[in-house]
């Protein structure tokens, strides 16, 4: 940001808010530098840990403050950040060009609740474990469990159309908006969810990623709180297999709420996780595969260190033990408890004639018992130097072995690769990829890294995929957002240009300035 | 000093923020900066010498109450409070202390006679003993803010057939969480001997502050120190009674707030309940209760590092008795009773609606046994 | 001009799919009223509409998406009439030639069409497939997708999926400045805005739809219906929304008053099925697997009584399903004394109220219907009757409650609807006078 720029921007903010909540401090400004893109953390295991600082960080308390900012921010030419709870993992929330960082997460009030529409509103700044809480305990749920969800809010679900575990049944974030308010680029506040004409504004600020404004309040569709949830595990041969079976499934009308399939490899680290003993409070949750990421990363370090030769034979006997285990799949209905028990037999039959072993409730407990886990798992792996991320790409079932194949091979010439399906629609389904790589020099572990995404995202967008399904673009997918989306890019930089006519919006990330 | 939390350091520094819906501080504020996975962040790379030990940055070690909120939801476990106290030492240590906490360590021992005082003036002079087989030691919160509990306690003690429980006889009325809490890590030790040689009087404690218990019992043993009494929590004894209590009418419905440290820290999460279901027709739960507690901003020396701060935490704790319209809420520490009480006065004062009363067990089973 | 313009067009389409004969221009326009354009062209293909609308450019005329239809009107403007005719000479674009299904992928189970084949013409080709695009009202068959998928029609909604733009993953559509796009397809995406939804809805003004990719089903292997008489209209309603609270997705519902149960459900029109003078009568249609149908039925059914309902047979409902499949039932587009009134859940009661209360101050009679029900809305669906007089004040006064319950079309950024077509079409030359409507 130009000094000139910067020069007097904590006093023109003292006009939109307080100065208690305005702050240049150093230890902020190292906070706010970067989110959880995974290539930053390999900067953070090299010490570098505040990749990208703002200029300033606030914290509005209302839709009237952000306004004011926004303003502040367009009359000085000031990047505008906002920000949830920096879960992203797209480096969406990084100000590489400096600026405001403004954090909504002072505007988490529970505005509204019509048990009659079943629709919720809240500010955007609740962060999702207290969002879900508040609906919970009067007899609600929203259904929207991303594994995030105890340090992601409302606001960042939207802005990156974010994705739960129980998203066959519920819907991703785009399916449950039915309202937003936003403070646009240019600092009015508009509420769409009201339009008969035109676009759907609604899905137009869904997945901006403040690029075009700041969504402060949303209305989304709520559910009851399911009455049962009928959880069960299956076992397939192959992936081909199980994905055959979902799509059966799907297709005849079923709606599961959780459905994932993990591939041999995935499915190996899931039965060695579950093992452990258990810890953590009462019972509620649980440890996650300690030893089988640990098993996994000297796995991925072997072939990243080729000298590490007692390791790459331990690698080697890692693979020949996952080729010779099947495929689990975890199902799970939730809601009325008629309409799951009868969901769940009619269910059932169809599995079974797709070749599935069951395996009865008790995998699907287990996941459900700890499908939080495997997150808490990733600091080792950087600590030691080794990355781990996750691609997750989607696409209509026509194409989905095809694309599953292609990443596999493009991302496994680079890393470790094991891949789950979870997010199955009747049309279609995403693959979630998990890859390990890793390289003791930061330059080196860097390329791999980006060489990982380049050829894995090329490949899926090959094989008709899509670039993200849940994560969003960010920094991380900015350059194949014309590749995505072809010409039609030419619509969204329209948009830019419309709703933020001052460029001040979370530049440089969707690909555009 | 923090040898012990590398590997948690390691942990948190890399860690998706996972804990971070649970912290009350990083709640109240919601500050990115003081989340459990930056603060830890924080001392990893002080700890690192990949920054300086300066304010600037140790700020963040005082934004904690050491609640273990956190610590609930952390699949390792991290323990981020003591760690971060530890911080806090390595901080005082490196002369970057919190400004607030300048000298703590002598205002510390300074305060000890005069606390001595107090209890001298405000408590039956028959009921110390300077040796004893039990004593109730009530804790500095009590002796210094509250006497009439201690009054209170003393007298449910007494239809209880407890009367044997004589009052702890000393200067060393406080076991020194303030200053395992502010980092004033060479105080602390030279104080837990002193209250180590002090105990040596009684054969058993009874001890009416949790926080005093955990203290007592887990980081004198860190600090190399060894109790031969046998430490007794207030509501651990209390329990005993269950079935025995004489209860003359039954308390009003209320809440309960489980303390950090008799939660969390001493793992009793059932005996208040208990204690409580023998005396009132209906408890009601706090949505986050038991490990998901959220803290009343008593802990870690908030009050004194981030005093809006904490009283803000205790006025979001009382948010869902206000919603209920219930007008009693029970609690099991001192503190906690302290600054809820507080707090609901205040929210009084500012939105009127129903006055809450903050009890501890010992004024519940007051008014239930008279 | 128009010869000029019929001659370039031509030699983009052929002399045979491009006029300028007042006969064929007619068909574009309600009767009594000029036509909206000089030449009309019958593409065959994006490219071909592509290179047409660079004529157009290069000779300052405008393009127009359009239909022959009943009412004749294009699809462009927004309510006939609002889009006044602009003073530049105007190219009509018609995509009738532009049927053909390119890609019926039966493992996804989605269709891709060109924009120009009606909705009934696809569930022909669909239904020798053993698939459909789902129950949706008859009336959205009569339409071409473009047109269809052209301006948002809440009225035209299926239980299970919603407004009929929800069963759309995608389309392909010519811009202003000639480039012809294609939205990725997929289930979902985190890619950014959901670009598609600009082209949705967009009456021509941002784009020409001229392909899309619509999710299909396969035809349910078993249906079960049902029919429940209540005493009121709002009882019955509520107890239809609750089978939708409680999740089970219904294929169709749909509430009869008294007057319309007696008028649409009765052998041969006359006696219809017992519903208490006051009453309603709602009924359903569970759909899907034998045993889950069967198993949405039993919820249904509790859930009808505990709302008070009694359960009159199935013969109301298999009356009401041979009804609605056989033509579009409920009052026809072009009846004047009909009207559809799509509005959110939770207004649908009140409009009730206000319908019966603004025919009964007019006095006039009316039948009412709440159908097209899905978890976001359904539509009040009203038929009057009476004299002539009392018909049409009841009719006007029917509409303005419900635009003080439902609001009149708007758009709540219309300002930056109108930003957008003009960077996205400086030249004004898509569907002019399109998107013009009132901020909400
Ligand atoms: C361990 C882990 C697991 C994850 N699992 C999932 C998962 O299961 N499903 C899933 O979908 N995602 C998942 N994610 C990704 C991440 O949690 C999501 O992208 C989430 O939506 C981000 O929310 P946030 O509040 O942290 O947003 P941030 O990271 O703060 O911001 C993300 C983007 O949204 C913008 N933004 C945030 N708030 C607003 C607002 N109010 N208005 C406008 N723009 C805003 C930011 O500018 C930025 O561009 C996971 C991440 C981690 C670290
Ligand atoms: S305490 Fe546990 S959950 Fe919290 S940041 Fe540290 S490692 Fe993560
Ligand atoms: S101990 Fe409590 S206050 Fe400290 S970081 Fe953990 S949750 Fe926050």
């Amino acid at each position: 940001m130009p000094p000139a720029a910067k020069a007097g921007l904590v006093d023109a903010l003292a006009q939109a808010l307080d100065r208690t909540r305005i702050s240049s401090a150093a230890c902020d400004r190292t906070a706010y530098a970067r989110d959880l893109w995974p290539r930053g953390l390999i900067g953070v295991a090299h010490g570098d840990v505040a990749p990208s600082p703002p200029d300033v960080v606030v914290w509005p308390e209302t839709t009237a403050e952000v306004a004011a900012i926004v303003k502040v921010a367009v009359a000085r030419g000031v990047p505008v950040v906002p920000f949830g709870a920096g879960s992203g993992v797209t480096g969406a929330t990084w100000p590489t060009h400096g600026g405001i960082m403004l954090d909504l997460k002072r505007m988490n009030r529970f505005v509204a609740l019509d048990g009659d529409a079943l629709t919720a509103t809240f500010e955007c700044g609740i962060v999702g474990e207290h969002l879900e809480h508040e609906l919970v305990r009067r007899g609600y749920t929203m259904g929207h469990f991303p594994s995030s969800i105890f340090c992601s809010t409302l606001g960042g679900w939207l802005a990156a159309r974010s994705a739960g575990q129980a998203s066959t049944r519920y819907g991703k974030i785009e399916d449950m908006v039915q309202g937003l308010e936003v403070v646009t680029g240019s600092g009015q506040v508009v509420r769409t969810g009201t339009s008969t004409v035109g676009p759907d504004w609604n899905q137009i600020f869904v997945g901006s990623e403040g690029t075009l404004g700041v969504i402060t309040e949303a209305t989304v569709r709520i559910a009851r709180a399911p009455e049962v949830q009928l959880m069960r595990g299956w076992e397939f041969a192959r992936p081909s297999a199980g994905l055959e079976a979902i799509r059966r499934l799907l297709q005849r009308g079923l709606r599961p709420a959780f459905v994932r399939l993990y591939d041999e490899i995935d499915t190996f680290i899931a039965h060695l996780g579950t093992s452990g003993p258990w810890r953590g409070r009462a019972g509620r949750r649980a440890p996650g595969p300690d030893g089988a990421l640990d098993e996994l990363r000297r796995a991925a370090l072997s072939l990243a260190i080729p000298h590490v030769g007692p390791l790459a034979r331990a690698a080697l006997g890692l693979f020949d033990r996952v080729s010779r285990s099947g495929c689990l799949l975890v199902l799970g209905y939730e809601g009325d408890r008629a309409l799951c028990t009868a969901e769940e037999q009619v269910g059932n039959a169809e599995l079974v004639r797709a070749g599935g072993r069951d395996l009865g409730p008790a995998p699907g407990l287990r996941w459900l018992e700890h499908r939080y886990d495997i997150s808490y798992k990733q600091s080792k792996v950087f600590h030691d130097g080794a990355f781990v991320d996750t691609m997750e790409v989607a696409t209509t079932w026509e194409h989905l072995l095809e694309m599953y194949e292609a990443v596999k091979r493009a991302v496994g010439r680079h890393a470790m690769v094991m891949a789950h399906f979870s997010h199955a629609y009747p049309e279609g389904c995403s693959i979630y990829f998990t890859f390990v790589g890793g390289s003791s020099s930061r330059r080196e572990a860097e390329r791999i890294y980006d060489a990982c995404w380049r050829d894995g995202l090329h490949a899926a967008l090959g094989a008709s995929g899509t670039v993200s399904h849940h994560h969003g673009i960010g920094l991380s997918k900015a350059g194949f957002m014309q590749e995505h989306h072809g010409e039609l890019m030419a619509m969204l930089r329209a948009l830019k240009r419309v709703l933020d006519p001052a460029g001040i919006m979370n530049p440089g990330k969707l690909g555009l300035p | 000093m923090l040898k012990p939390f590398d590997r948690q350091l390691q942990y948190c520094a890399y860690c998706p923020k996972l804990c971070r819906c649970a912290c009350p501080v990083s709640n109240a504020e919601a500050r990115e900066t003081i989340i459990p996975q930056q603060k830890m962040q924080f001392l990893h790379l002080l700890h690192r010498g990949q920054l300086s030990w300066h304010h600037d940055f140790t700020q963040v070690l005082y934004a904690c109450a050491a609640c273990r909120a956190c610590t609930s939801y952390c699949k390792h476990p991290v323990d981020v409070g003591p760690a971060l106290l530890a911080g806090r030492a390595a901080a005082v240590a490196a002369g970057a202390g919190h400004p607030s906490l300048e000298d703590f360590d002598f205002t510390f021992r300074y305060r000890l006679p005069k606390l001595r005082e107090a209890a001298r003036a405000q408590l039956p002079k028959a009921r110390f003993s300077d040796e004893a087989e039990g004593a109730i030691y009530p804790g500095c919160e009590a002796i210094a803010t509250a006497p009439g509990d201690v009054l209170r306690t003393l007298a449910v003690l007494d239809r209880l057939g407890a009367d044997y429980l004589r009052l702890f006889d000393g200067d060393e009325l406080c076991a020194g969480y303030p200053l395992w809490a502010a980092g004033y890590s060479d105080a602390f030790r030279a104080h837990a001997e002193r209250v180590a040689r002090a105990f040596r009087r009684y054969r058993k404690i009874v001890c009416g502050c949790p926080a005093c218990v955990h203290v007592l019992r887990r980081r004198y043993a860190e600090v190399g120190v060894r109790l031969e009494t046998e430490i007794v929590d207030l509501t651990e004894f209390l329990e005993g009674f269950i079935g025995l209590i004489p209860v003359m009418q039954q308390v009003p419905e209320l809440f309960f707030h489980d303390p950090c440290y008799l939660g969390r820290f001493l793992g009793n999460f059932d005996g208040p309940r208990r204690v409580l279901d023998a005396l009132t027709p209906r408890r009601y739960e706090f949505s986050w209760n038991r490990g998901d507690s959220a803290c009343c901003g008593g802990g870690g020396v908030l009050p004194r590092t981030a005093p809006l701060t904490a009283a803000a935490m205790a006025e979001a704790r009382l948010s869902e008795v206000v919603e209920a319209g219930v007008s009693l809420l029970a609690t099991a520490c001192p503190t906690c009773k302290r600054r809820l009480g507080e707090a609901a006065a205040r929210l009084h004062a500012r939105d009127g609606g129903t006055a809450i009363e903050v009890l501890g067990l010992i004024d519940v089973l007051d008014r239930a046994t008279s | 001009m128009s010869e000029l313009l019929q001659r370039l067009v031509a030699t983009v389409v052929g002399p045979q799919h491009v006029s300028t004969a007042a006969a064929d221009l007619a068909d574009y326009a309600p009767a009594g009223t000029p036509p909206p354009g000089d030449v009309v062209v019958w593409p065959a293909s994006a490219g071909e509409i592509a290179q047409v609308l660079e004529v157009a450019k290069g000779n300052g005329a405008a393009l127009l998406a359009v239909r022959r239809g009943t009412r004749r009107r294009a699809v462009g403007s927004t309510r006939p009439g609002s889009a006044p005719r602009p003073a530049r000479p105007t190219v009509l674009v018609d995509q009738r030639r532009m049927t053909s299904v390119l890609h019926l992928d039966e493992t996804s189970l989605v269709a891709h069409a060109q924009a120009g084949i009606t909705g009934r013409a696809l569930e022909e080709v669909l239904g020798r497939r053993g698939l459909t695009l789902g129950y949706f009202p008859l009336e959205a068959f009569a339409l071409p997708l473009g047109a269809l998928l052209a301006r948002r029609r809440p009225e035209l909604a299926a239980a299970r999926v919603g407004p009929i733009h929800g069963a759309c993953l995608g389309v392909s559509a010519v811009l202003a400045d000639g480039l012809v796009v294609h939205s990725r397809v997929a289930p979902r995406h985190a890619a950014g805005p959901d670009l598609l939804q600009l082209l949705l809805g967009c009456e021509g003004g941002l784009g020409i739809i001229t392909a899309a990719v619509l999710r299909v089903r396969r035809i349910p292997e078993s249906r079960t219906l049902s029919a429940f008489a209540y005493p009121t209209v709002p009882g019955a309603l509520e107890a239809g929304v609750e089978c939708l609270r409680r999740g089970a997705r219904l294929a169709a519902l749909r509430v009869y008053d008294a007057a319309d149960a007696a008028r649409c459900l009765g052998d041969g029109g006359a006696e219809g099925p017992d519903v208490p003078a006051a009453g309603a009568l709602l009924v359903c249609c569970c759909a899907g697997p034998t045993e889950l149908a069967a198993a949405e039925a039993r919820v249904l059914a509790d859930a009808a009584k505990a709302f008070g309902g009694s359960d009159v047979g199935a013969a109301p409902a298999e009356h009401w399903w041979r009804r609605r499949t056989d033509s579009e039932e409920g009052p026809a587009a072009k009846d004047p004394d009909a009207l559809v009134l799509p509005a959110p859940l939770p207004a649908l009661a009140p409009l009730h109220a206000a319908v019966v209360s603004a025919s009964t101050a007019a006095h006039a009679r009316c039948r009412v219907s709440i159908a097209r029900l899905h978890r976001g809305g359904g539509c009040v669906l009203v038929t009057l009757e009476g004299d002539k007089r009392s018909r049409e004040r009841a009719h006007d006064r029917i509409l303005e409650a419900a635009a003080t319950i439902v609001g009149e079309p708007c758009d709540p950024l219309r300002e930056a609807t109108a930003a957008l077509r003009a960077v996205l079409d400086p030249g004004d030359i898509m569907s002019p006078g399109s998107l013009a409507v009132a901020p909400c």
